[in-house]
């Protein structure tokens, strides 16, 4: 029986693959067994996964967070001179501002489309417009995973709808928020007294 | 709903009912994708920035944008694989589910072994508490993605696309000089064999 070419690539993947498999073992085991406090009230917790994965707060926390570490590092980057640092910053200020609040408003609506639309309580056949007829059964038993499929579905929508928000309120609001930020950028030659 | 408005229902369903930290990863890159365009565009086609402006503020967006998109899908993608494989591994377990491995000698014996799953269990198993499994399992996970999101789009992007964008604009800044300086020498050959050399 002869080996083909095929076979020798074969198993050269099942080497590699292998190999993989063995540093991924190693990297594990370099982990100790612990084991976590038992959730007093698991409702609470799937709560919390709610509010982070839910798409208006998620877009929310990213924001709060960039707008404390971004311009800090935009400002402390002394590779520019002074001025392309302080407009660099600004930008940062006007993009994070204008994306976390456009972000938020267009995840929340659609948050509140889908909710609306996903209302299995409701007997009126227009609130079932969004529910998936495959995962109906699952979704009318299991509250918690209505939720997650609303956080998935109305981030899916917000991420359509931001396409178009992005090119046409974002850029646009960032340029302006930023132009005004950069009105007290003092240039190099207005320093100088040139200008 | 139509034929597609149905599929697409259940085809959002199916792939991210049970990954709600993926579907954050996906929704994510692409949203940074259509928001640095837009960005990029917005920033060539400003007035009030001055040349040399725009040639560290373009670079320094499109190496947001890309160093976002890679560094976000990387770290948070390798960082949610590793907390939800600490957890279906039983390596990290809420309590009443490390009892549960520790009553069946069988089970034990395998945790921490990459093949070993304890999802299965929790979907075939009546005796396991799913419920308590099951939470803790998404809080972490979800909660381990959200951090690590923080981490490398709002920390390590920024430090690295910097370094890019000034590393840019000094090489703008100094072939521009290089150029200018070239401009001002005086012609040193005489006319007529410059343009014959140039022919």
């Amino acid at each position: 029986m002869y080996l083909q070419a095929s076979d020798n690539v074969n198993m050269r993947g099942n080497k590699f693959s292998k190999f993989i498999k063995q540093v991924k073992q190693k990297a594990l085991d370099t982990l100790p067994n612990s084991a976590c406090k038992n959730p007093k009230d698991v409702e609470k917790y799937q709560k919390y996964t709610t509010i982070l994965s839910h798409p208006a707060k998620n877009r929310l926390i990213m924001g709060a967070t960039a707008i404390i570490t971004q311009p800090t590092i935009d400002f402390l980057n002394h590779d520019v001179n002074k001025e392309t640092r302080e407009v660099s910053r600004n930008r940062t200020i006007a993009k994070i501002i204008v994306g976390t609040a456009v972000g938020f408003l267009v995840r929340g609506s659609c948050y509140e489309i889908v909710n609306y639309f996903t209302n299995i309580k409701s007997k009126n056949k227009i609130h079932h417009a969004l529910l998936s007829e495959k995962f109906l059964k699952s979704l009318v038993q299991n509250e918690n995973q209505l939720k997650i499929y609303r956080n998935c579905l109305s981030t899916f929508l917000a991420m359509l709808a931001m396409t178009f928000t992005n090119y046409y309120i974002d850029a646009p609001l960032t340029q302006l928020f930023a132009n005004r930020l950069n009105k007290n950028v003092k240039t190099e030659a207005s320093e100088r007294g040139v200008v | 709903m139509g034929k597609l408005g149905a599929s697409l229902l259940n085809f959002i369903a199916k792939s991210f009912m049970a990954n709600p930290s993926g579907m954050l990863i996906v929704t994510t890159v692409f949203g940074w994708v259509t928001a640095s365009t837009a960005q990029i565009i917005s920033i060539a086609r400003n007035p009030k920035y001055t040349n040399e402006q725009k040639n560290f503020l373009l670079p320094q967006e499109l190496s947001d944008a890309a160093i976002n998109i890679g560094a976000f899908f990387a770290i948070t993608t390798a960082s949610k694989k590793i907390a939800l494989k600490m957890f279906q591994t039983g390596k990290l377990v809420p309590k009443i589910v490390s009892e549960y491995l520790n009553k069946n000698e069988n089970l034990r014996k395998q945790v921490g072994k990459l093949d070993f799953n304890l999802d299965k269990y929790a979907k075939e198993d009546k005796l396991f508490p799913k419920n308590e499994y099951e939470c803790c399992r998404d809080l972490f996970t979800t909660g381990v993605t959200v951090g690590a999101g923080i981490l490398s789009s709002n920390v390590i992007t920024p430090i690295i696309r910097n370094k890019m964008a000034s590393n840019m604009q000094h090489t703008y800044i100094n072939n521009k000089d290089i150029i200018e300086q070239e401009l001002s020498k005086p012609a040193k050959l005489p006319l007529n064999k410059a343009t014959s050399m140039k022919i």
